[in-house]
């Protein structure tokens, strides 16, 4: 079967003022991808994801989703992609239960649905005990748990994360990585950024590095290997992004820690 | 319980200034039952007893309470200490929460007011949010406490001034008006939230139509803080005046339903709810809020002048009618996504 593309960058430039985020990437996303989007911080990754969602323009170039682009692009879109944000920002004064009843809301589900659903879905990441507490008593991985449910309500059928497994206990960890597995295998897109290389070289089908504004590298992970003659994608990454020092930063960093005060 | 305090100290400057009578610039004391829950007044007695060598039971009892309250308010706050850090551990730590019942009647009255499926989700959105937001909740509440007493507060002054008969027979209904001032005091508010990171929601969801948000937040404001107004101060206005004002109350209530709408337009604009921090609520807001609160004796003003005529009031109620349904429509179409 043919598979479908679902995300298309042409030619995508980005500055900040005088400083340039992003120049010239083009990248082609095709359905059941699971996307790693690496990059040292800053690189631009987050950039990419918010402009995709429409929450950051003033680029160049196109960015088309579901082969339409953005540019002449009602928010009709918007309700066939789930987002899990960088920071767990949410209105967390509310209730669990309140605040995924305003998401499925702002999706278009029914009330009684999305509460009925919201509820079976708390059960299996065995949170449903607290769907009536204020999500500002919630720790970071409960809080994280809760978005990863708000953004898979309407069924989605592209997936952007970020950092999403940040504060995860392992099993949880475990649980998530293979819903995004299944969630893949049945065609759905995820593009999911992280700074956890080990998860990025598990989970993901297909790797991209950014660096410097620029595609530093595309592809599986094996193939990444080839290229680059190196183990681990924390290795490929270190060279790619030219970064080689961190033993000596580290041993300065600890003689300056155990420096006598005077 | 702070905004119990709040409201309590509201309340207990309008008592203090009432113990005295102001006549022929002579502040004189006239004593009353109700003084001893008002500690100002304690303090004052036991002034006298000491000082003036007053020595009349009211004012010696009064002079008691000011010395054994304090002390006992102490002592109950040393025994109670572990109380307070238990409540403050709770604080910190997960809550289970009540699971909440869904009120079929509350469900069917808000499908009856909010048909569409978005703007009813975001009067849930913002019941929740209003309800649940410490700062919101610091801020609003008290003033929204005070406005349903002010009224009172002037009947209690004519009556001071008259009759209870006169006042029935007179005019002072239109001091319904004030409960209009709650409007503008919420609106104000709910641009403003504690969270409001949140926001990037708005964005990032599909949001057919910005009107949809404004029209859910003004209704629920409404049956938030304006329908309790009415469901209370409305029986007891009518006790007070008699039935011959049904159709005043329910200009006014018309009038409310025009003023909200155009409250949100002023005070809100483009901002989406809940999406600022507090810490830029800024003192130019409070001059507009104030400019609005004008409007209602603007709005006063044009009902007296129609009073005076024959069906002038009626004719007054189509026109408010008419104005409703221009500026909850075609006013909440001009605000649009600006970004």
């Amino acid at each position: 079967m043919e598979r479908q593309e679902v995300i298309r960058l042409e030619h995508v430039t980005k500055r900040f003022g005088d400083k340039l985020v992003l120049e010239d990437i083009d990248l082609s996303v095709y359905e059941g991808d699971i996307i790693g989007y690496i990059g040292p911080n800053g690189a631009g990754k987050s950039t990419t994801v918010k402009m995709m969602l429409g929450l950051v323009d003033g680029y160049e170039g196109n960015i088309l989703i579901f082969g339409e682009n953005l540019k002449n692009q009602d928010h009709t879109y918007k309700k066939r992609i789930g987002y899990v944000p960088e920071n767990a920002e949410l209105y967390d004064s509310l209730t669990a239960q309140e605040y995924l009843a305003f998401i499925a809301g702002l999706y278009g589900l029914e009330e009684e649905t999305a509460r009925e659903k919201a509820h079976r879905l708390m059960m299996k990441f065995e949170i449903d005990h607290v769907m009536n507490a204020r999500l500002s008593s919630f720790s970071k991985g409960m809080r994280q748990k809760v978005l990863i449910i708000s953004s898979l309500l309407h069924n989605p059928d592209v997936l952007f994360l970020d950092e999403p497994l940040s504060g995860l206990d392992a099993n949880s960890m475990l649980i998530v990585r293979e819903i995004l597995a299944q969630l893949s295998a049945q065609g759905k897109t995820i593009f999911y950024s992280s700074h956890i290389m080990d998860i990025v070289e598990k989970i993901s089908n297909r790797i991209v590095l950014i660096s410097d504004g620029h595609i530093a590298a595309d592809g599986t992970f094996d193939e990444l290997k080839e290229q680059n003659q190196k183990g681990s994608l924390q290795d490929i990454f270190n060279s790619l992004t030219g970064f080689s020092q961190h033993k000596e930063i580290a041993e300065d960093f600890v003689a300056i820690v155990q420096e006598e005060l005077a | 319980m702070q905004i119990a305090l709040t409201l309590g100290i509201f309340i207990g400057y309008q008592l203090v200034a009432r113990s005295f009578q102001f006549t022929n610039l002579d502040w004189t004391f006239t004593p009353a039952w109700w003084q001893l829950f008002t500690p100002p007044v304690w303090f004052g007695a036991l002034h006298e007893a000491l000082l003036t060598g007053e020595r009349s039971l009211f004012v010696l009892v009064l002079a008691a309470f000011a010395v054994v309250v304090p002390v006992i308010a102490m002592i109950l706050y040393v025994k109670m200490i572990p109380a307070f850090e238990s409540s403050l551990h709770k604080l910190s730590t997960v809550e289970q929460g009540k699971e909440k019942r869904t009120n079929r009647l509350k469900q069917a009255f808000l499908r009856f007011i909010a048909p569409n499926q978005a703007e009813r989700n975001f009067m849930n959105f913002s019941f929740a949010m209003m309800k649940s937001e410490r700062e919101f909740k610091l801020k609003v509440y008290p003033q929204v406490g005070f406005t349903f007493v002010i009224p009172f507060l002037f009947m209690f002054t004519n009556i001071e001034n008259g009759s209870f008969e006169a006042l029935r027979e007179g005019s002072s209904y239109y001091l319904f008006y004030f409960t209009l001032l709650v409007i503008p005091t919420v609106l104000s508010m709910v641009k403003y939230s504690g969270a409001y990171k949140g926001s990037w929601i708005y964005a990032a969801m599909p949001l057919k139509d910005r009107v949809l948000i404004d029209r859910g937040l003004t209704k629920s404001v409404l049956v938030m803080f304006y329908l309790p107004a009415m469901l209370i101060l409305g029986p007891v206005f009518i006790w007070i005046f008699s039935g011959r004002i049904w159709l005043d109350l329910v200009v006014i209530i018309a009038t409310a339903l025009l003023y909200a709408a155009l409250c949100t337009l002023v005070l809100n604009g483009k901002n989406l709810p809940f999406s600022q921090p507090f810490s830029v609520a800024q003192h130019q807001e409070g001059i507009k809020a104030f400019m609005m609160m004008l409007v209602i004796g603007g709005f006063c003003l044009i009902h007296v002048l129609f009073n005076n005529w024959t069906f002038g009031l009626e004719i007054y109620l189509g026109i408010l009618l008419v104005a409703i349904l221009i500026v909850w429509t075609l006013g909440f179409r001009r605000i649009r996504v600006g970004q």
